[in-house]
């Protein structure tokens, strides 16, 4: 089976065994992010998505559980690479 | 605006009469190179896309179709071959369908990789490209984008800048996904100085 095609201008061939490891390597690169970028985004969802919740709970709106869930759902959703 | 000179029905035009009249207007840019790529997994443009000719390039990037989610790439190429060091530096600041609004930056890396495509694409990304062929400054760009995130499937819009830190002459750019395949065109205008 051939590597994955490249196209550069006009030509289109298979990928040399070098490009395709080099493809390959800096594809699982770009699919992990970094510490800061998964606590930049925690941060951020905490904000808009579970502190509203927690205010909520704090007036008698919501329960505990349900701000506790919705910090999970965060945790969850923006796990943190792993270590390398 | 009305011509310099009244002509009249019938009348024969001839050349002087044309020239006194008529100018020609240079476009404020021209389209360099436009190219379509269908399901494969880098894209790079020809070698010597960029030149001396122009500073400033406007490319338009999209994305019609990806066998994949997933992270976009965007590396600079040397002679038609894109340079992979760690030299890549960008800041992303965006706002999702949801009401999400957030940023990233980061410094020391083999591509610039800011925003990804879901497999509905809607990767569109516009941006200029600052004085790529000069060997003593660093080739800088900047643009805007909208796409559909693979990670929630949301409608993601942004700005971002980036930076290839190492002042080396570029002579084209090279796109590719995390995984997968794409399909799709980029077009390449330089930009008239004067």
């Amino acid at each position: 089976m051939s590597n994955p095609m490249i196209q550069i201008g006009d030509v289109v061939r298979p990928m040399t065994d070098e490009e395709y490891a080099e493809w390959v390597k800096t594809g699982q690169e770009m699919s992990t992010p970094t510490v800061e970028q998964v606590e930049s985004a925690r941060l951020n969802q905490y904000e808009h998505y579970s502190d509203p919740i927690f205010f909520k709970w704090q007036r008698g709106d919501a329960t505990e559980a349900e701000w506790r869930e919705a910090v999970a759902k965060v945790k969850a959703d923006n796990p943190y690479p792993p270590a390398p | 605006m009305a011509l310099p000179v009244t002509y009249v029905a019938g009348q024969v035009l001839e050349a002087q009469e044309l020239n006194d009249s008529f100018i020609y207007v240079e476009p404020g840019s021209k389209l360099i190179t436009a190219a379509t790529f269908t399901t494969v997994s880098t894209v790079s443009m020809a070698a010597s896309t960029f030149t001396s000719t122009y500073d400033e390039y406007q490319v338009f990037f999209a994305l019609t179709a990806a066998s994949a989610g997933g992270a976009i790439g965007i590396r600079v190429n040397n002679a038609g071959t894109a340079r992979t060091a760690a030299n890549y530096a960008h800041q992303f600041v965006y706002r999702q369908s949801n009401g999400f609004s957030n940023g990233n930056d980061a410094t020391g890396q083999t591509s610039l990789s800011f925003a990804g495509t879901s497999t509905t694409p809607f990767y569109r990304t516009a941006f200029t490209v600052s004085l790529p062929t000069s060997a003593t400054l660093a080739t800088r760009m900047h643009g805007t984008i909208t796409s559909r995130s693979a990670l929630n499937d949301l409608d993601i819009s942004g700005a971002w800048g980036a930076v290839y830190t190492t002042a080396e002459a570029n002579d084209g750019l090279t796109f590719f996904p995390a995984s997968g395949t794409f399909s799709g065109y980029y077009r390449v205008y330089g930009m008239r100085q004067s």
